[in-house]
């Protein structure tokens, strides 16, 4: 997918997968399909399309035109063809804001839906995320749960190096956020993410993940963070997933 | 205009149960009655303008209609992307409502003037532009958009906007015919207006039947279609606004679209910042927009 369209933010995708794979699988087994994940981290689009697909939400000949002229799916999250998504997103610290909006709504129409944001860990640079990080917890809305997918890497160098944001979980915490840290690879720990019992404030689960996840060479790697692979890594990497 | 902005709103609220109410913070003596009798449909979200735009986004695409209420370039300008992105381009439906247009804060100063808005906004795909002139209009407007889905812009002048007389609008999808003349078309939107109309009342009476004045609520081209412009000699365009890609510019394009070669004289403020102090009429004054510069620019259109 990557390699053919020559655009990705492949480390980003591959990062987001276990998370994605959790979230996506357990909201869409629902009948009823009232909970909503947003991704925030729009430019992990090629994992979340992959993980969209595996589910049965997105045909296979779309995955095979990504990021083609013409094509229904783009370098970025887009719900223009894909109205489960909700928001497009590309641009960071959009869907905290507009998920506090989804989740209040639903919390107003005793819906009982349940709003999941992914965030990127970078994208914690991004105010919009600390605003309404002071409005969510503000209005004690027990049905939003983020998600940060804590690579520990950004577009240039590591998070720390570029704009430190540890302590992460303190920040959050006196945010007044309900804080977890869980490996963002284990799905016994990421099945807490899903399970929301005795939730009584947005609860944030900072899942510690491995940019480029499962590609040995790409795996911590910033270099990985846009680069496509080309045909002779590609052909190493499926080898290394085998 | 604020204070009929709430009393409508409230009144529209009463009968339908999904206009939801965001203030960034702002509003002090004048939401609290909306607060008060919409608990669960008001929400002040502290001075936060990216995140209550979001907030909003994520309430319309609920299903609910939202109005977001703050000052000049607060809900505009700090917010542009979450409008850009997560409103306009997803059709949401988000009125974003901008009290103190043009000059209207005069000298607590540039930082809450509202005089690239017009320019910025109707840039993007999806946002309807709605800037009444006195507080009928704003009645006639806010009762009509309640049921037009979408992203919308309204904009409001600052002061109570006395009434412009009695001539009737019955959409913010039409122009209001205030003056009728047949040389000279004088098109004018928001609080500037008054300027406008004095600056007509001022001229003689041989002068002032030469000249038509139009009110523009709404800067769509149908908006405008009802005016007849092809059938002036000349028109005169006056907005609270900076010249460059303003209301001017908006009239320019119609005429354009519709191959209508009248020639056209625009007021507006210039795009210079304005780093003198002052009040609403002085500024204007500044800006060659008070009714004595007004009328002089009239006379010289009309010979």
């Amino acid at each position: 997918m990557v390699s053919e369209a020559k655009t990705a933010h492949i480390g980003s995708s591959l990062s987001l997968i276990d998370i994605a794979i959790q979230l996506f699988s357990k909201t869409l087994s629902q009948p009823s399909r009232l909970d909503l994940v947003l991704i925030s981290k729009g430019h992990a689009a090629a994992g979340v399309y992959a993980v969209l697909n595996t589910l049965g939400e997105i045909p296979d000949a779309w995955i095979a035109r990504y990021c083609q002229n013409g094509a229904e799916l783009g370098g970025h999250v887009t719900s223009t063809n894909i109205p489960l998504l909700e928001l497009s997103t590309g641009s960071l610290g959009h869907a905290l804001p507009f998920g506090i909006g989804r989740a209040l709504a639903m919390a107003m129409n005793a819906d009982g839906g349940h709003v999941y944001v992914v965030l990127s860990d970078g994208e914690c640079d991004e105010g919009s995320n600390w605003e309404a990080a002071l409005l969510a917890s503000h209005l004690k809305l027990k049905n939003l749960t983020v998600v940060i997918d804590r690579n520990h890497l950004q577009s240039l160098a590591g998070t720390e190096e570029t704009v430190s944001l540890e302590p992460l979980s303190k920040k959050w915490e006196a945010f007044n956020w309900e804080t977890f840290e869980i490996n963002g690879h284990d799905f016994s720990d990421l099945e807490l993410v899903t399970n929301h019992q005795n939730q009584i404030c947005p609860r944030i689960y900072i899942a510690n993940t491995i940019k480029g996840q499962g590609v040995s060479f790409m795996e911590n790697s910033v270099r990985w963070h846009y680069r496509p692979p080309n045909e002779f890594e590609l052909e190493e990497a499926l080898k290394g997933l085998e | 205009m604020r204070d009929k902005f709430i009393q409508k709103l409230t009144d529209l609220a009463t009968q339908d149960d999904k206009i939801f109410l965001i203030v960034g913070d702002l509003g002090f003596g004048v939401v609290e009655d909306f607060a008060k009798q919409f608990p669960g449909r008001f929400l002040n979200a502290g001075i936060s303008e990216q995140n209550m735009m979001g907030v909003a986004a994520g309430l319309a695409k609920s299903g609910l209609k939202v109005y977001v209420y703050s000052i000049a370039n607060f809900p505009t300008m700090r917010c542009l992307e979450q409008i850009r992105n997560d409103v306009a381009f997803h059709d949401l439906d988000v009125t974003v409502v901008a009290i103190g247009a043009g000059f209207g804060y005069g000298t607590l100063g540039y930082s809450h003037f509202a005089v690239e808005d017009l320019a910025v906004l109707r840039a993007l795909p999806n946002m309807k532009i709605f800037s009444p002139s006195d507080t009928y209009e704003l009645e006639v407007t806010l009762e009509e958009i309640t049921n037009v889905p979408g992203a919308k812009y309204l904009r409001l002048g600052k002061n109570g906007e006395q009434s412009l007389g009695n001539s009737v609008l019955s959409s913010p999808f039409e122009a209001r015919r205030l003056r009728t003349g047949s040389e000279l078309a004088v098109l004018s939107t928001g609080g500037i207006s008054h300027e406008v109309m004095k600056a007509i009342q001022s001229l003689d009476d041989d002068s002032r039947l030469r000249v038509a004045h139009f009110t523009v609520p709404s800067l769509r081209y149908e908006t405008l279609n009802s005016i007849g412009l092809d059938s002036f000699k000349k028109i005169l365009t006056v907005e609270e606004h900076c010249l460059d890609a303003g209301f001017g510019s908006f009239i320019l394009e119609y005429l354009e679209s519709q191959q209508i070669s009248t020639q056209v004289k625009r007021l507006g403020i210039p795009r210079d910042f304005y780093y003198e102090v002052g009040d609403q009429g002085y500024l204007l004054k500044l800006a060659g927009l008070d009714e004595q510069s007004i009328s002089t620019q009239i006379q010289n259109l009309i010979g």
